[in-house]
């Protein structure tokens, strides 16, 4: 009997449907999560898609990369129960709303779900969810409601550091020079949003290559985090040096060099911390 | 307790079709969609100098940071100021006052989702914000902006007015479109 490949995939599908695994739902979730956290607000065009303007970052990719490693893990086992299956589906429908807001749902829904389960894999795809839903919106809410005191932290930090070079002035969020320069530390100059991204591409990382979070796995976090706000507030502090400065650092090269240099020293104190733990 | 297979299949259905569909509502809306919030430019407010806002006439852009639209009131002498300000912004606030208290005897009066907004804290701007996106699309000029309105304390101002003024001129700063798509 001789199928046409319209006929082959009918008679194929039903059996195909029989074989689905948790580890088919979970990669169509991911698909799902994809759609929505990488294609959020992209120009037209593709060339938009590499754009630093699209949802597509090195966190995000990461983050990605760790869920499908970790689903992959489940081969065929079946973890998960009916009240999982219709949570997941019903916190699903949100993925086709194209909305950032609306995208972010099933994320903490389902993080939530799975972060205190007691197996390992289900564990780590909850702390992987609920890292990329903080990234991608619940820190951004967090961070607005905090700026006023983050960012006075941050212009006292950028002060304290300046004034050890030449005589600055603080007035609230904006620091002078004595040559008649000025910036003002807006929301966007945080390093909180670095720390965010940090936090996700360790835990990612750490998925990568094992199930289990551990303790020299934080000091690692607290160095990341540490070399995040000490390289940010450097380059706080050369942008309040002059107008020039300013554009460099902030609009010129100046930006993608800080940018390529603090996602190189935390991968670099992650790949270094790990391979100097004593016994991991 | 495991799930049956149907159920397996419907979840699984369930969750690709909805990753499907997000595919197809985010192509469709690709033509439209920048990633940049509108940039609310007073510059490019189509306006000529007499033309009525409200019950007020347009009297030009005041060039300071931030720029202000200045209006002519009647019974006031001195001009009104209707400033947009980034309602995310800790910062900008502050330096909109810095700038335009320089002018004695004038208060300041906020204005958000078309309602006047007394103790309009940096929390309530947050949670106005976030109450406003899940309606409105997130890069409108109609929640990122609140425009604060500075007044001569002498003038009798009605409430509906510093409305007006608002509409008015987000109308028009929403028909020059967001900023990455000109």
């Amino acid at each position: 009997m001789i199928f046409s490949p319209g006929e082959a995939m009918i008679t194929m599908l039903p059996a195909a449907l029989a074989r689905v695994r948790d580890r088919h739902i979970l990669l169509a979730f991911i698909g799902g999560l994809a759609v929505a956290v990488c294609w959020r607000g992209l120009s037209p065009g593709l060339e938009a898609l590499l754009e630093e303007r699209s949802g597509i970052g090195v966190g995000e990719l990461l983050a990605i990369a760790a869920l499908i490693s970790v689903v992959l893990r489940f081969r065929n086992d079946e973890l998960l129960s009916p009240a999982d299956l219709l949570a997941i589906a019903a916190a699903s429908l949100a993925f086709a709303i194209p909305s950032k807001v609306a995208a972010s749902a099933p994320l903490a829904i389902v993080g939530c779900l799975f972060v205190l389960r007691r197996d390992a894999r289900l564990a780590s795809i909850g702390q992987l969810l609920l890292a990329l839903a903080f990234y991608e919106w619940v820190g951004q809410i967090l961070f607005h409601i905090l700026s006023p005191l983050v960012l006075k932290a941050e212009a006292f930090a950028v002060y304290a550091l300046l004034s050890q070079f030449g005589r600055f002035t603080l007035n609230g969020l904006v620091i002078a020079a004595t040559n008649g320069h000025a910036i003002s530390i807006g929301s966007a100059c945080s390093a909180f949003h670095n720390l965010s991204l940090a936090t996700l591409i360790w835990l990612s990382l750490i998925k990568l290559e094992t199930l289990k979070l551990k303790r020299f796995h934080f000091w690692i976090l607290a160095a990341m985090a540490a070399a995040t706000v000490a390289l940010n507030t450097v380059r706080m502090a050369l942008m309040a040096q002059s107008r020039p400065m300013y554009e460099f650092w902030h609009n010129g090269s100046g930006a993608t060099i800080v940018a390529v240099t603090m996602l190189t020293v935390v991968i670099g104190i992650f790949l270094s911390g790990r391979s100097l733990a004593p016994a991991r | 307790l495991n799930a049956s297979p149907n159920l397996r299949v419907a979840a699984f259905c369930v969750i690709a079709t909805a990753a499907l569909v997000g595919v197809a509502t985010r192509l469709s809306k690709m033509t439209t969609v920048t990633a940049e919030p509108a940039a609310f430019e007073l510059k490019s407010l189509d306006l000529r100098v007499g033309e009525p806002i409200g019950n007020a006439a347009f009297d030009g852009v005041r060039n300071t940071e931030p720029p202000g639209v200045r209006l002519r009131v009647p019974g006031c002498i001195d001009s009104v100021f209707v400033v947009p300000i980034e309602i995310l912004s800790p910062t900008a606030p502050q330096i909109a006052d810095n700038t335009y208290s320089q002018m004695p005897y004038y208060r300041s009066t906020d204005v958000y989702g078309g309602r006047i907004r007394k103790d309009f804290s940096h929390l309530s701007k947050v949670a106005s914000y976030l109450a406003a996106r899940v309606f409105v699309d997130a890069r409108n000029v109609d929640i990122n902006y609140f425009l604060r309105v500075y007044a001569p304390s002498g003038c009798d101002i009605e409430p509906a007015a510093y409305l007006a003024w608002a509409a008015a001129i987000l109308k028009l700063a929403s028909a020059i479109g967001p900023a990455g798509s000109r």
